[in-house]
């Protein structure tokens, strides 16, 4: 097994969204000492462990947020879900680590390196701040993640020669152990591990033994499994609120594209997603937005959701912007075929979308002959897009029908003369719809019009010949 | 020299003796066809029909090219129908109602939209549009969109014919001259001088 490490420094802080050129701090969630800073904040002189007045002295435009630790908790989760697509064991090390275990995935990928190297490619082109380490063990690779040590996947052999020269302050010990350490004048790890073990455990403590013996593998570490849940939900927090929807759209299409993500490696597709935006003062909006098409590509998620967008208006500035997709469909029918005509078929759904994306839902109608005897039942134009359209009757009567119908028949005078006819249509009385129409066709207004007369004798114009 | 070998290549001028490049889907009627460069509807081209209103023949006329272009896995889209299409008019005609969808823009600027979008896409074997304006510029868009992809495009202008040109292939007016009679009368067609109306005879009149 090989262990990759990912650490997150400043993650809190940079997932809601501090801007880096501003001081930021991390609140604890109980106290009024700082947890975290960013790098603009530790060049003003500030330190993390501070307490907030003196903060605020050497630094007045410092922004503080306060730590919530459930949002910690959902934004490391996050990172999990976006790291599954590299390797399917991965453990959480809250709060800002997560272990992958990578030997398995190097045939995938070609080899761990380049695993490491698309991975920290596609974290940069996130603009995250990542550090990472690969080791033989899993604490190995957390302690060369923290320090930094590599700049690159280097052998095992390496990698311990390094973790053997490290100082007792690199180990991320407890501080009251670092302490211990020093009184005895051990400075290395190479030096502690001279000791013998008994020794340590009895007059140490039985944790630092234990912790040694994970760091050199002679013990394994219990790791819990990150198991993903088949949800998908993604948030970002607004630090100054958006108050144009265009503002939106920028951190929309980073969670589509975790969600394209997300959909393609469990092989599903959606048709409707839902966001949820958050005001300050008002409830929040919940915009649910749906396709006549189960979908999963990057592109064509973003050009649905941005046309929908269009349509809408913020009812106030939005604080909180939240993706969530719960109903999934899977994806076999939609995998790119090499028969073209069933690719075809595949595409056509991506017009019906794009056209009800832009135009509303309502909008676009399909065709659909049906076996009723009522002209006006007769085609349906049915929302519902997705459904296999029923096969036509094959009785059809061989009589004419127009190929326009008007929407609703209108009245007309009585024609002057009438062809064809009459035809009778009794139906409709099973819905207490009943009609019973005599159909003739006739010239109106120099048109060929399809009219009825109704049980009223009533002149009604219920189509055209065209 | 080279600008007319070229012009030559391209199909643009038209030769007598020599049969024409253009792709064309035929119309089902011998008369129209002979009078249609290419000898039908052509792909990739705009056709504008003009008639004085709706119910004139105008889609008895396409239905034959209708019938064939739905045995393709690709959609027929009607943009701005004036009324609504009877499936089961269509269906005894022998399209497959299964390819053909219906969008009712909004205004004008939907509707030009949602040509070009569904010419563009690909997955059209025809558009069917009837704007309610006419600009030259957007006909444009819509012939290079529809020449693009090979589709074909029948636009009802719901203004009067412009006679100072279009961008379009194939300009026609249509009018009903009597129950079974279509006249049609040729504006422009490419290839080819304008004509003098003549008639249609349609076998049945849906």
């Amino acid at each position: 097994m090989r262990w990759l490490y990912l650490y997150f420094p400043q993650l809190y802080l940079h997932s809601c969204g501090a801007d880096p050129q501003q001081p930021h701090a991390l609140l604890a969630a109980r106290g009024e000492h700082l947890l975290d800073i960013n790098s603009c904040a530790r060049q003003q002189g500030l330190e993390s462990g501070m307490p907030l007045a003196t903060a605020w002295c050497l630094c007045p435009t410092l922004q503080v947020q306060r730590l919530q630790p459930e949002r910690q908790q959902h934004w490391l989760q996050q990172r999990a879900l976006w790291a599954y697509q590299y390797s399917a064991h991965i453990s959480l090390d809250p709060p800002e680590g997560l272990w992958l275990e990578v030997a398995s995935m190097a045939k995938l990928f070609g080899s761990v390196t380049q695993l490491w190297q698309r991975l920290t490619d596609e974290a940069s082109s996130m603009n995250w701040l990542l550090h990472s380490g690969v080791a033989a063990t899993p604490l190995q690779a957390k302690l060369a993640a923290y320090n930094a040590w590599f700049s690159q996947p280097t052998t095992e052999h390496d990698v311990w020669q390094r973790c053997l020269q490290a100082s007792i302050t690199e180990l991320l010990l407890p501080d009251e152990q670092q302490l211990q350490l020093q009184r005895l004048g051990i400075r290395t790890l190479q030096q502690l591990l001279r000791l013998p073990a008994a020794d340590i455990a009895s007059r140490l403590s039985p944790e630092l033994l234990r912790y040694l013996q994970q760091l050199q593998g002679r013990q394994t570490m219990t790791l819990e499994r990150f198991k993903p849940p088949l949800i998908f939900q993604d948030e970002v927090l607004f630090i100054s609120e958006v108050e144009h929807r265009n503002g939106l759209l920028f951190p929309l299409t980073r969670m589509l594209a975790s969600l394209s993500g997300f959909l393609w490696q469990r092989q599903l597709a959606t048709r409707s997603v839902h966001v949820h935006l958050s005001h300050r003062h008002q409830a929040s909006s919940h915009w649910p937005i749906e396709f006549a098409h189960a979908e999963y590509r990057q592109a064509e998620l973003l050009f649905l959701c941005r046309h929908q967008l269009e349509q809408r208006q913020l009812s106030a500035p939005v604080t909180q912007l939240s993706l969530r997709v719960e109903q999934f469909v899977a994806l076999h029918n939609q995998q790119p075929s090499l028969h073209p005509e069933a690719q075809q078929n595949a595409d056509q759904h991506l017009l019906l979308n794009r056209l009800q994306a832009k135009l509303g839902p309502h909008q676009v109608r399909r065709l659909h002959p049906d076996g009723d005897a009522r002209p006006e039942y007769a085609s349906c134009q049915p929302r519902q897009c997705d459904a296999g359209l029923a096969p036509l009757p094959n009785q059809y009567r061989r009589s004419l029908r127009p190929l326009w119908l008007l929407p609703q028949p209108l009245p007309c005078p009585t024609p002057p003369q009438c062809e064809h006819g009459p035809e009778r249509i009794s139906a409709g009385w099973w819905q207490h719809q009943s009609v019973r129409r005599d159909y003739y066709h006739a010239w109106l207004n120099g048109r060929y019009a399809w009219v009825f007369r109704d049980d009223q004798q009533q002149w009604f114009v219920h189509g055209y010949f065209s | 020299m080279k600008t007319l070998q070229h012009m030559l290549q391209q199909g643009q001028v038209w030769q007598a003796e020599r049969p024409s490049l253009i792709e064309s889907v035929s119309s089902g009627y011998p008369a129209l066809d002979e009078t249609l460069p290419g000898g039908g509807w052509n792909l990739g081209a705009v056709h504008e029909l003009y008639s004085h209103a709706p119910g004139q023949g105008e889609l008895s006329l396409l239905l034959p090219a209708l019938a064939q272009l739905s045995q393709q896995p690709r959609w027929i889209v009607w943009v701005g129908a004036p009324w609504m299409p009877n499936a089961t008019a269509l269906a005894m005609a022998g399209v497959n109602c299964e390819r053909i969808l219906l969008v009712h823009p909004k205004d004008y600027q939907q509707a030009m939209w949602s040509m070009e979008e569904a010419l563009r896409s690909g997955h059209c074997s025809a558009v069917l549009g009837w704007p309610t304006q006419w600009h030259k510029a957007h006909i444009r868009r819509l012939q290079i969109a529809a020449a693009e992809q090979q589709a074909l495009c029948w636009l009802w202008p719901q203004t009067p014919l412009d006679v100072s040109g279009s961008p379009a292939a194939i300009r026609l007016g249509v009018r009903r001259a009597s129950h079974q009679q279509v006249e049609i009368e040729c504006f422009k067609r490419r290839g080819g001088w304008p004509l003098a109306p003549f008639c249609i005879e349609l076998p049945q009149v849906h």
